[in-house]
Protein backbone atom coordinates (compact mmCIF):
# COMPACT_ATOMS: atom_id res chain seq x y z
CA UNK A 1 0.00 0.00 0.00
CA UNK A 2 1.20 3.47 -0.70
CA UNK A 3 0.08 6.74 0.72
CA UNK A 4 1.17 9.49 -1.56
CA UNK A 5 0.74 12.97 -0.20
CA UNK A 6 1.17 15.83 -2.53
CA UNK A 7 0.35 19.43 -2.83
CA UNK A 8 -1.52 20.44 -5.90
CA UNK A 9 -4.74 20.43 -7.74
CA UNK A 10 -5.52 16.72 -7.70
CA UNK A 11 -8.51 15.14 -5.99
CA UNK A 12 -8.87 15.51 -2.22
CA UNK A 13 -8.90 11.74 -1.99
CA UNK A 14 -8.37 8.90 -4.42
CA UNK A 15 -8.66 5.23 -3.55
CA UNK A 16 -7.55 2.72 -6.18
CA UNK A 17 -8.56 -0.92 -5.79
CA UNK A 18 -8.24 -0.68 -2.03
CA UNK A 19 -8.78 -3.94 -0.19
CA UNK A 20 -8.74 -4.72 3.51
CA UNK A 21 -8.66 -8.17 5.00
CA UNK A 22 -8.23 -9.34 8.56
CA UNK A 23 -6.77 -12.59 9.83
CA UNK A 24 -9.62 -14.99 10.56
CA UNK A 25 -9.83 -16.65 13.96
CA UNK A 26 -9.79 -20.05 12.23
CA UNK A 27 -6.71 -19.17 10.18
CA UNK A 28 -6.54 -17.60 6.77
CA UNK A 29 -7.92 -14.21 5.89
CA UNK A 30 -11.36 -12.64 5.90
CA UNK A 31 -12.01 -10.01 3.27
CA UNK A 32 -13.58 -6.99 4.96
CA UNK A 33 -13.54 -4.47 2.17
CA UNK A 34 -13.18 -4.02 -1.50
CA UNK A 35 -11.71 -3.76 -3.91
CA UNK A 36 -12.95 -0.16 -3.79
CA UNK A 37 -12.00 2.72 -6.04
CA UNK A 38 -13.31 6.22 -5.56
CA UNK A 39 -12.35 9.81 -6.03
CA UNK A 40 -13.44 12.91 -4.14
CA UNK A 41 -12.81 16.35 -5.57
CA UNK A 42 -11.67 19.21 -3.36
CA UNK A 43 -14.72 20.71 -1.66
CA UNK A 44 -17.01 17.88 -2.70
CA UNK A 45 -19.50 16.33 -0.26
CA UNK A 46 -19.88 12.59 -0.76
CA UNK A 47 -22.06 10.30 1.34
CA UNK A 48 -21.55 6.58 1.69
CA UNK A 49 -24.45 4.27 2.55
CA UNK A 50 -24.51 0.51 2.85
CA UNK A 51 -25.74 -2.35 4.98
CA UNK A 52 -24.37 -2.88 8.48
CA UNK A 53 -20.96 -4.45 8.61
CA UNK A 54 -20.18 -3.79 4.96
CA UNK A 55 -16.93 -2.03 5.77
CA UNK A 56 -17.99 1.62 5.55
CA UNK A 57 -16.13 2.53 8.73
CA UNK A 58 -13.14 0.49 7.60
CA UNK A 59 -13.05 2.38 4.31
CA UNK A 60 -13.17 5.68 6.19
CA UNK A 61 -10.29 4.65 8.44
CA UNK A 62 -8.16 3.49 5.53
CA UNK A 63 -8.75 6.78 3.75
CA UNK A 64 -7.80 8.72 6.89
CA UNK A 65 -4.63 6.68 7.32
CA UNK A 66 -5.82 5.16 10.60
CA UNK A 67 -5.84 1.65 9.17
CA UNK A 68 -3.50 0.16 6.58
CA UNK A 69 -4.96 -1.20 3.35
CA UNK A 70 -4.04 -4.77 2.48
CA UNK A 71 -3.86 -3.89 -1.20
CA UNK A 72 -4.37 -0.91 -3.49
CA UNK A 73 -3.35 2.69 -3.09
CA UNK A 74 -4.59 5.68 -1.14
CA UNK A 75 -3.81 9.11 -2.49
CA UNK A 76 -4.66 11.93 -0.13
CA UNK A 77 -4.26 15.66 -0.48
CA UNK A 78 -1.36 16.97 1.54
CA UNK A 79 -3.72 19.18 3.50
CA UNK A 80 -4.82 17.99 6.90
CA UNK A 81 -7.67 15.61 7.35
CA UNK A 82 -10.17 15.56 10.19
CA UNK A 83 -12.34 12.82 11.60
CA UNK A 84 -15.70 12.98 13.32
CA UNK A 85 -16.53 9.79 15.17
CA UNK A 86 -19.80 8.07 15.84
CA UNK A 87 -19.54 9.29 19.41
CA UNK A 88 -18.51 12.87 20.18
CA UNK A 89 -15.32 11.37 21.72
CA UNK A 90 -14.55 14.56 23.62
CA UNK A 91 -11.91 14.29 26.33
CA UNK A 92 -13.99 14.45 29.53
CA UNK A 93 -11.27 16.23 31.52
CA UNK A 94 -11.11 19.15 29.12
CA UNK A 95 -13.61 21.94 28.64
CA UNK A 96 -15.19 22.47 25.22
CA UNK A 97 -12.57 25.10 24.45
CA UNK A 98 -9.65 22.95 25.54
CA UNK A 99 -11.04 19.98 23.61
CA UNK A 100 -10.89 22.08 20.46
CA UNK A 101 -7.29 22.94 21.30
CA UNK A 102 -6.22 19.28 21.12
CA UNK A 103 -5.62 19.10 17.33
CA UNK A 104 -3.74 22.40 17.44
CA UNK A 105 -1.55 21.26 20.32
CA UNK A 106 -0.78 17.96 18.64
CA UNK A 107 0.09 19.54 15.31
CA UNK A 108 2.13 22.20 17.08
CA UNK A 109 0.29 25.25 15.83
CA UNK A 110 1.82 28.39 17.33
CA UNK A 111 0.44 29.12 20.78
CA UNK A 112 -0.62 32.66 19.98
CA UNK A 113 -2.72 31.42 17.08
CA UNK A 114 -4.47 28.60 18.94
CA UNK A 115 -6.89 30.56 21.11
CA UNK A 116 -7.95 32.75 18.24
CA UNK A 117 -8.71 29.82 15.98
CA UNK A 118 -10.64 28.00 18.68
CA UNK A 119 -12.71 31.10 19.38
CA UNK A 120 -13.53 31.54 15.71
CA UNK A 121 -14.53 27.92 15.34
CA UNK A 122 -16.65 27.88 18.48
CA UNK A 123 -18.34 31.00 17.23
CA UNK A 124 -19.05 29.24 13.97
CA UNK A 125 -20.76 26.29 15.69
CA UNK A 126 -22.39 28.71 18.13
CA UNK A 127 -20.85 27.16 21.21
CA UNK A 128 -18.87 30.17 22.34
CA UNK A 129 -21.02 30.72 25.45
CA UNK A 130 -20.35 27.11 26.45
CA UNK A 131 -16.60 27.14 25.88
CA UNK A 132 -15.85 26.75 29.60
CA UNK A 133 -18.24 23.84 30.10
CA UNK A 134 -17.16 20.24 30.50
CA UNK A 135 -18.61 17.63 28.12
CA UNK A 136 -20.77 15.99 30.81
CA UNK A 137 -22.58 19.30 31.24
CA UNK A 138 -23.72 19.41 27.60
CA UNK A 139 -26.58 17.73 25.73
CA UNK A 140 -25.87 15.13 23.05
CA UNK A 141 -26.40 17.59 20.21
CA UNK A 142 -24.11 20.18 21.78
CA UNK A 143 -21.40 17.57 22.31
CA UNK A 144 -21.62 16.65 18.65
CA UNK A 145 -21.29 20.31 17.67
CA UNK A 146 -18.22 20.54 19.89
CA UNK A 147 -16.83 17.48 18.10
CA UNK A 148 -17.51 19.20 14.76
CA UNK A 149 -15.72 22.29 16.03
CA UNK A 150 -12.73 20.19 17.02
CA UNK A 151 -12.62 18.73 13.50
CA UNK A 152 -13.03 22.17 11.88
CA UNK A 153 -10.34 23.90 13.90
CA UNK A 154 -7.46 22.48 11.84
CA UNK A 155 -8.76 23.80 8.53
CA UNK A 156 -8.82 20.33 7.01
CA UNK A 157 -8.89 19.74 3.27
CA UNK A 158 -10.99 16.66 3.82
CA UNK A 159 -13.24 15.63 6.67
CA UNK A 160 -14.25 12.05 7.37
CA UNK A 161 -17.52 11.63 9.26
CA UNK A 162 -18.47 8.22 10.64
CA UNK A 163 -22.23 8.24 11.32
CA UNK A 164 -21.80 11.27 13.56
CA UNK A 165 -25.51 11.83 14.22
CA UNK A 166 -26.66 8.24 14.61
CA UNK A 167 -27.17 8.55 18.38
CA UNK A 168 -29.21 11.74 18.07
CA UNK A 169 -33.00 11.85 17.96
CA UNK A 170 -34.76 12.49 14.64
CA UNK A 171 -35.60 16.17 15.20
CA UNK A 172 -32.19 17.25 16.39
CA UNK A 173 -30.66 15.13 13.71
CA UNK A 174 -32.47 16.98 10.94
CA UNK A 175 -31.38 20.25 12.55
CA UNK A 176 -27.77 19.09 12.78
CA UNK A 177 -27.88 17.99 9.12
CA UNK A 178 -28.85 21.51 8.10
CA UNK A 179 -26.20 22.81 10.40
CA UNK A 180 -23.43 20.67 8.94
CA UNK A 181 -24.57 21.54 5.43
CA UNK A 182 -24.15 25.23 6.19
CA UNK A 183 -20.77 24.73 7.80
CA UNK A 184 -19.66 22.86 4.72
CA UNK A 185 -20.99 25.56 2.44
CA UNK A 186 -19.02 28.15 4.41
CA UNK A 187 -15.76 26.25 4.58
CA UNK A 188 -15.88 24.07 1.47
CA UNK A 189 -13.85 21.18 2.77
CA UNK A 190 -14.17 17.85 0.97
CA UNK A 191 -16.27 15.44 3.02
CA UNK A 192 -16.81 11.71 3.11
CA UNK A 193 -19.88 11.05 5.23
CA UNK A 194 -20.82 7.52 6.28
CA UNK A 195 -24.42 6.96 7.33
CA UNK A 196 -27.21 4.42 7.63
CA UNK A 197 -29.82 7.01 6.83
CA UNK A 198 -30.73 7.40 3.17
CA UNK A 199 -32.51 10.65 3.91
CA UNK A 200 -29.46 12.09 5.64
CA UNK A 201 -27.18 11.00 2.81
CA UNK A 202 -29.42 12.52 0.13
CA UNK A 203 -29.88 15.72 2.10
CA UNK A 204 -26.20 16.40 2.72
CA UNK A 205 -24.35 15.05 -0.26
CA UNK A 206 -23.74 16.01 -3.84
CA UNK A 207 -23.11 12.36 -4.55
CA UNK A 208 -24.29 9.24 -2.70
CA UNK A 209 -22.21 6.10 -3.05
CA UNK A 210 -23.91 2.78 -2.28
CA UNK A 211 -21.92 -0.13 -0.91
CA UNK A 212 -22.63 -3.85 -1.03
CA UNK A 213 -22.55 -6.23 1.92
CA UNK A 214 -19.21 -7.46 3.22
CA UNK A 215 -16.71 -7.38 1.68
CA UNK A 216 -18.01 -3.94 0.71
CA UNK A 217 -17.74 -2.71 -2.84
CA UNK A 218 -19.25 0.36 -4.39
CA UNK A 219 -22.22 -0.87 -6.42
CA UNK A 220 -23.63 2.41 -7.57
CA UNK A 221 -23.73 6.15 -7.33
CA UNK A 222 -26.60 8.61 -7.19
CA UNK A 223 -26.02 12.27 -7.97
CA UNK A 224 -28.07 14.70 -5.90
CA UNK A 225 -28.67 17.76 -8.05
CA UNK A 226 -30.32 20.11 -5.51
CA UNK A 227 -28.66 23.49 -5.03
CA UNK A 228 -27.21 24.70 -1.74
CA UNK A 229 -28.03 25.96 0.82
CA UNK A 230 -30.57 23.21 1.39
CA UNK A 231 -33.10 23.30 4.18
CA UNK A 232 -35.28 20.66 5.79
CA UNK A 233 -38.25 21.41 3.51
CA UNK A 234 -36.29 19.78 0.74
CA UNK A 235 -36.94 16.41 2.35
CA UNK A 236 -40.66 16.75 1.73
CA UNK A 237 -40.39 17.34 -2.00
CA UNK A 238 -41.15 14.72 -4.63
CA UNK A 239 -37.77 15.21 -6.24
CA UNK A 240 -36.07 14.38 -2.97
CA UNK A 241 -38.13 11.23 -2.53
CA UNK A 242 -37.20 10.25 -6.07
CA UNK A 243 -33.51 10.48 -5.17
CA UNK A 244 -34.11 8.40 -2.06
CA UNK A 245 -35.85 5.80 -4.22
CA UNK A 246 -32.83 5.57 -6.49
CA UNK A 247 -30.64 4.87 -3.48
CA UNK A 248 -33.12 2.32 -2.14
CA UNK A 249 -33.20 0.59 -5.48
CA UNK A 250 -29.43 0.21 -5.38
CA UNK A 251 -29.51 -0.94 -1.76
CA UNK A 252 -32.22 -3.53 -2.33
CA UNK A 253 -29.92 -5.46 -4.55
CA UNK A 254 -27.34 -5.73 -1.79
CA UNK A 255 -29.29 -6.11 1.45
CA UNK A 256 -31.54 -8.98 2.55
CA UNK A 257 -33.40 -10.94 -0.11
CA UNK A 258 -36.93 -9.73 -0.79
CA UNK A 259 -39.46 -10.52 1.93
CA UNK A 260 -42.15 -13.13 1.22
CA UNK A 261 -45.08 -11.65 -0.68
CA UNK A 262 -47.48 -11.66 2.28
CA UNK A 263 -45.11 -9.66 4.46
CA UNK A 264 -44.47 -6.96 1.91
CA UNK A 265 -47.12 -4.59 3.19
CA UNK A 266 -45.76 -4.83 6.72
CA UNK A 267 -42.28 -3.80 5.78
CA UNK A 268 -43.40 -0.24 5.95
CA UNK A 269 -40.35 1.93 6.02
CA UNK A 270 -37.28 2.56 4.00
CA UNK A 271 -35.52 4.32 6.76
CA UNK A 272 -37.73 3.85 9.77
CA UNK A 273 -39.86 6.92 9.50
CA UNK A 274 -41.83 6.89 6.28
CA UNK B 1 -33.08 27.04 11.55
CA UNK B 2 -30.90 28.83 14.01
CA UNK B 3 -28.52 26.64 15.90
CA UNK B 4 -28.98 28.36 19.23
CA UNK B 5 -32.58 27.18 19.16
CA UNK B 6 -31.39 23.67 18.65
CA UNK B 7 -31.81 22.62 22.24
CA UNK B 8 -33.54 25.21 24.33
CA UNK B 9 -33.70 22.74 27.20
CA UNK B 10 -29.95 22.42 27.29
CA UNK B 11 -29.54 26.11 27.93
CA UNK B 12 -31.71 25.90 31.00
CA UNK B 13 -30.24 22.68 32.32
CA UNK B 14 -26.59 23.34 31.61
CA UNK B 15 -26.08 26.03 34.23
CA UNK B 16 -27.64 24.21 37.19
CA UNK B 17 -25.49 21.21 36.33
CA UNK B 18 -22.65 23.06 37.99
CA UNK B 19 -24.51 22.95 41.29
CA UNK B 20 -26.16 19.58 41.27
CA UNK B 21 -27.13 19.83 44.96
CA UNK B 22 -30.85 19.83 45.24
CA UNK B 23 -32.52 21.70 48.01
CA UNK B 24 -35.72 20.75 49.77
CA UNK B 25 -37.12 19.72 53.09
CA UNK B 26 -36.88 15.96 52.48
CA UNK B 27 -33.33 16.30 51.32
CA UNK B 28 -32.37 18.23 54.47
CA UNK B 29 -34.02 15.72 56.79
CA UNK B 30 -32.14 12.95 55.02
CA UNK B 31 -28.82 14.71 55.50
CA UNK B 32 -29.47 15.25 59.20
CA UNK B 33 -30.41 11.59 59.55
CA UNK B 34 -27.22 10.58 57.80
CA UNK B 35 -25.20 12.35 60.48
CA UNK B 36 -27.37 11.42 63.45
CA UNK B 37 -27.74 7.71 62.79
CA UNK B 38 -24.04 6.78 63.00
CA UNK B 39 -23.73 8.99 66.11
CA UNK B 40 -26.63 7.11 67.69
CA UNK B 41 -24.99 3.78 66.91
CA UNK B 42 -21.72 5.02 68.41
CA UNK B 43 -23.61 6.17 71.53
CA UNK B 44 -25.23 2.77 71.97
CA UNK B 45 -21.84 1.12 71.53
CA UNK B 46 -20.32 3.32 74.26
CA UNK B 47 -23.18 2.56 76.64
CA UNK B 48 -22.83 -1.19 76.13
CA UNK B 49 -19.06 -0.97 76.53
CA UNK B 50 -19.46 1.06 79.73
CA UNK B 51 -21.99 -1.40 81.16
CA UNK B 52 -19.85 -4.45 80.37
CA UNK B 53 -16.67 -2.84 81.73
CA UNK B 54 -18.35 -1.84 84.98
CA UNK B 55 -20.08 -5.19 85.60
CA UNK B 56 -18.33 -8.22 84.06
CA UNK B 57 -14.91 -6.55 84.22
CA UNK B 58 -15.40 -4.70 87.51
CA UNK B 59 -12.01 -4.29 89.16
CA UNK B 60 -10.26 -5.62 86.04
CA UNK B 61 -9.65 -2.31 84.30
CA UNK B 62 -6.33 -3.64 83.01
CA UNK B 63 -8.33 -6.05 80.81
CA UNK B 64 -11.26 -3.87 79.74
CA UNK B 65 -11.19 -0.30 81.02
CA UNK B 66 -14.42 1.71 81.00
CA UNK B 67 -14.74 4.64 78.55
CA UNK B 68 -14.26 7.24 81.26
CA UNK B 69 -10.87 5.90 82.34
CA UNK B 70 -9.78 5.64 78.68
CA UNK B 71 -10.76 9.28 78.23
CA UNK B 72 -8.88 10.23 81.42
CA UNK B 73 -5.75 8.38 80.23
CA UNK B 74 -5.96 10.12 76.88
CA UNK B 75 -6.31 13.51 78.52
CA UNK B 76 -3.40 12.83 80.86
CA UNK B 77 -1.10 11.67 78.04
CA UNK B 78 -2.36 13.94 75.28
CA UNK B 79 1.12 15.31 74.52
CA UNK B 80 2.59 11.84 74.18
CA UNK B 81 -0.31 10.64 72.02
CA UNK B 82 -0.19 13.64 69.70
CA UNK B 83 3.57 13.36 69.24
CA UNK B 84 3.26 9.65 68.54
CA UNK B 85 0.41 10.26 66.09
CA UNK B 86 2.43 12.94 64.32
CA UNK B 87 5.44 10.62 63.95
CA UNK B 88 3.28 7.82 62.64
CA UNK B 89 1.58 10.25 60.27
CA UNK B 90 4.90 11.45 58.86
CA UNK B 91 6.04 7.87 58.27
CA UNK B 92 2.71 7.00 56.66
CA UNK B 93 2.83 10.07 54.44
CA UNK B 94 6.41 9.52 53.35
CA UNK B 95 5.73 5.87 52.62
CA UNK B 96 2.49 6.77 50.84
CA UNK B 97 4.24 9.26 48.57
CA UNK B 98 7.11 6.86 47.86
CA UNK B 99 4.69 3.97 47.31
CA UNK B 100 2.64 6.16 44.98
CA UNK B 101 5.74 7.11 43.00
CA UNK B 102 6.83 3.47 42.72
CA UNK B 103 3.30 2.34 41.79
CA UNK B 104 2.80 5.01 39.13
CA UNK B 105 6.29 4.58 37.66
CA UNK B 106 5.81 0.81 37.39
CA UNK B 107 2.35 1.26 35.92
CA UNK B 108 3.70 3.58 33.21
CA UNK B 109 6.53 1.18 32.38
CA UNK B 110 4.12 -1.74 32.27
CA UNK B 111 1.59 0.12 30.10
CA UNK B 112 4.23 1.11 27.54
CA UNK B 113 5.18 -2.44 26.75
CA UNK B 114 3.05 -5.56 26.97
CA UNK B 115 6.23 -7.56 27.55
CA UNK B 116 7.30 -5.48 30.55
CA UNK B 117 3.73 -5.66 31.84
CA UNK B 118 3.53 -9.41 31.57
CA UNK B 119 6.97 -9.77 33.14
CA UNK B 120 6.41 -7.49 36.12
CA UNK B 121 2.80 -8.10 37.07
CA UNK B 122 3.27 -11.51 38.73
CA UNK B 123 6.29 -10.15 40.61
CA UNK B 124 4.22 -7.19 41.84
CA UNK B 125 1.44 -9.53 42.95
CA UNK B 126 3.92 -11.66 44.89
CA UNK B 127 5.40 -8.60 46.57
CA UNK B 128 1.90 -7.52 47.50
CA UNK B 129 0.82 -10.89 48.86
CA UNK B 130 3.86 -11.66 51.02
CA UNK B 131 2.80 -11.00 54.64
CA UNK B 132 4.44 -7.92 56.11
CA UNK B 133 5.43 -9.98 59.15
CA UNK B 134 7.43 -12.25 56.86
CA UNK B 135 9.22 -9.45 55.02
CA UNK B 136 9.91 -7.24 58.00
CA UNK B 137 12.83 -9.27 59.41
CA UNK B 138 14.49 -9.18 55.97
CA UNK B 139 13.91 -5.45 55.64
CA UNK B 140 15.31 -4.90 59.12
CA UNK B 141 18.43 -6.84 58.20
CA UNK B 142 18.84 -4.81 55.03
CA UNK B 143 17.90 -1.40 56.39
CA UNK B 144 18.60 -1.81 60.11
CA UNK B 145 16.22 -0.92 62.89
CA UNK B 146 15.02 2.52 61.92
CA UNK B 147 12.72 4.74 59.97
CA UNK B 148 13.86 3.59 56.51
CA UNK B 149 12.68 0.06 57.32
CA UNK B 150 9.31 1.37 58.54
CA UNK B 151 8.88 3.46 55.39
CA UNK B 152 9.88 0.47 53.24
CA UNK B 153 7.05 -1.49 54.86
CA UNK B 154 4.60 1.31 54.08
CA UNK B 155 5.80 1.35 50.45
CA UNK B 156 5.32 -2.39 50.31
CA UNK B 157 1.69 -2.23 51.39
CA UNK B 158 0.72 0.90 49.42
CA UNK B 159 2.34 0.52 45.99
CA UNK B 160 0.21 -2.33 44.69
CA UNK B 161 -3.28 -0.83 44.81
CA UNK B 162 -1.87 2.32 43.18
CA UNK B 163 -0.01 0.28 40.56
CA UNK B 164 -2.89 -1.96 39.59
CA UNK B 165 -5.48 0.81 39.48
CA UNK B 166 -3.23 3.16 37.51
CA UNK B 167 -2.28 0.39 35.08
CA UNK B 168 -5.94 -0.36 34.46
CA UNK B 169 -6.61 3.33 33.88
CA UNK B 170 -3.66 3.74 31.51
CA UNK B 171 -4.70 0.75 29.42
CA UNK B 172 -8.39 1.57 29.24
CA UNK B 173 -8.16 3.98 26.31
CA UNK B 174 -11.29 4.93 24.39
CA UNK B 175 -10.51 3.68 20.83
CA UNK B 176 -11.81 6.93 19.33
CA UNK B 177 -9.52 8.98 21.55
CA UNK B 178 -6.60 6.82 20.42
CA UNK B 179 -7.58 7.37 16.77
CA UNK B 180 -7.91 11.10 17.32
CA UNK B 181 -4.34 11.25 18.60
CA UNK B 182 -3.12 9.03 15.78
CA UNK B 183 -4.88 11.17 13.17
CA UNK B 184 -2.87 14.21 14.24
CA UNK B 185 0.30 12.11 14.51
CA UNK B 186 0.77 12.73 18.21
CA UNK B 187 4.16 11.84 19.68
CA UNK B 188 4.40 9.11 22.32
CA UNK B 189 5.04 11.78 24.91
CA UNK B 190 1.89 13.66 23.90
CA UNK B 191 -0.17 10.48 24.02
CA UNK B 192 1.13 9.75 27.52
CA UNK B 193 0.84 13.28 28.84
CA UNK B 194 -2.34 14.53 27.18
CA UNK B 195 -4.29 11.28 26.93
CA UNK B 196 -3.13 8.41 29.14
CA UNK B 197 -2.34 10.29 32.34
CA UNK B 198 -5.55 12.31 32.57
CA UNK B 199 -7.57 9.30 31.49
CA UNK B 200 -6.02 7.19 34.27
CA UNK B 201 -6.44 9.85 36.96
CA UNK B 202 -9.76 8.65 38.43
CA UNK B 203 -8.39 5.10 38.68
CA UNK B 204 -5.16 6.35 40.23
CA UNK B 205 -7.13 8.23 42.86
CA UNK B 206 -9.15 5.09 43.56
CA UNK B 207 -5.81 3.42 44.24
CA UNK B 208 -4.75 6.33 46.48
CA UNK B 209 -7.93 5.93 48.52
CA UNK B 210 -7.24 2.27 49.19
CA UNK B 211 -3.57 2.97 49.89
CA UNK B 212 -4.38 5.78 52.36
CA UNK B 213 -5.80 3.47 55.00
CA UNK B 214 -3.12 0.85 54.32
CA UNK B 215 -0.33 3.43 54.78
CA UNK B 216 -1.28 4.06 58.42
CA UNK B 217 -1.66 0.33 59.05
CA UNK B 218 1.76 -0.27 57.47
CA UNK B 219 3.46 2.44 59.52
CA UNK B 220 1.88 1.21 62.75
CA UNK B 221 2.83 -2.41 62.04
CA UNK B 222 6.34 -1.28 61.10
CA UNK B 223 6.76 0.55 64.40
CA UNK B 224 5.25 -2.39 66.21
CA UNK B 225 7.91 -4.69 64.77
CA UNK B 226 10.88 -2.36 64.67
CA UNK B 227 10.33 -0.39 67.83
CA UNK B 228 11.38 3.07 68.82
CA UNK B 229 13.46 5.00 66.31
CA UNK B 230 15.56 7.97 67.33
CA UNK B 231 13.96 8.19 70.76
CA UNK B 232 10.54 8.95 69.26
CA UNK B 233 7.86 6.36 69.87
CA UNK B 234 5.17 6.24 67.22
CA UNK B 235 1.70 4.82 67.81
CA UNK B 236 2.87 1.28 67.03
CA UNK B 237 5.54 1.52 69.72
CA UNK B 238 3.01 2.95 72.14
CA UNK B 239 0.69 0.02 71.47
CA UNK B 240 3.46 -2.46 72.37
CA UNK B 241 4.76 -0.71 75.50
CA UNK B 242 1.36 0.09 77.01
CA UNK B 243 0.31 -3.50 76.45
CA UNK B 244 3.47 -4.84 78.10
CA UNK B 245 3.09 -2.46 81.05
CA UNK B 246 -0.64 -3.19 81.31
CA UNK B 247 -1.46 0.51 80.85
CA UNK B 248 -4.62 -0.69 79.17
CA UNK B 249 -6.57 2.63 79.19
CA UNK B 250 -3.68 4.28 77.33
CA UNK B 251 -3.46 1.26 75.00
CA UNK B 252 -7.10 1.88 74.10
CA UNK B 253 -6.32 5.56 73.66
CA UNK B 254 -3.43 4.80 71.30
CA UNK B 255 -5.64 2.43 69.30
CA UNK B 256 -8.24 5.19 69.07
CA UNK B 257 -5.66 7.66 67.80
CA UNK B 258 -4.36 5.16 65.23
CA UNK B 259 -7.90 4.67 63.94
CA UNK B 260 -8.54 8.41 63.85
CA UNK B 261 -5.29 8.94 61.95
CA UNK B 262 -6.21 6.33 59.32
CA UNK B 263 -9.67 7.83 58.87
CA UNK B 264 -8.24 11.34 58.63
CA UNK B 265 -5.63 10.25 56.10
CA UNK B 266 -8.35 8.65 53.99
CA UNK B 267 -10.55 11.74 54.22
CA UNK B 268 -7.74 14.05 53.12
CA UNK B 269 -6.93 11.86 50.10
CA UNK B 270 -10.62 11.63 49.30
CA UNK B 271 -10.98 15.39 49.52
CA UNK B 272 -8.02 15.97 47.20
CA UNK B 273 -9.49 13.43 44.74
CA UNK B 274 -12.80 15.25 44.70
CA UNK B 275 -11.06 18.59 44.32
CA UNK B 276 -9.18 17.35 41.26
CA UNK B 277 -11.90 15.27 39.64
CA UNK B 278 -15.24 16.82 40.50
CA UNK B 279 -15.32 19.29 37.64
CA UNK B 280 -15.15 16.77 34.87
CA UNK B 281 -16.96 13.81 36.35
CA UNK B 282 -20.72 13.95 36.49
CA UNK B 283 -20.94 12.26 39.89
Amino acid sequence: MTIDERVGTGPALRLESVEVSFPAPTGGEVAALGPVSLEIEPGEFVALVGPSGCGKSTLLRVAAGLLPASAGSVVADAGRSSFVFQEPALLPWRTVERNCLVPLELTRVAKAERRQRVRETLELVQLLPWSRYYPHQLSGGMKMRAALARALVVDAAIMYLDEPFSAIDELNRAALNEYLSRLWLGRRFAALFVTHSISEAAFLAERVLVMSARPGRIVGEVRVPFPFPRDSWLRTTEEFVRIEREVVALLRGVTLPAAPAGAASERGGLDGGY
Amino acid sequence: MVATDLEPAARASAAPARHPRRRGHGRFAYRVARVLMPLAVAGVFLLVWDAVALTAFAGKGYLLPDPASVAAAMKENIGLLLRATWDTFIESAEGFVAGGAVGIALAVAMSLSRLVGDALYPVAVVFQTVPVIAVAPILILLLHYGRPAIIAIVVLVTFFPILSNTLGGLRDTNPNHAELFRLYRASHLHVLWKLKFPQALPATFAGFRIAAGLAVVGATVGEFLIGETGGRPGLGVLLVTTQQELKTPLLFGAAGFATALAVLFFLVVNWVARLVLHRWTAA
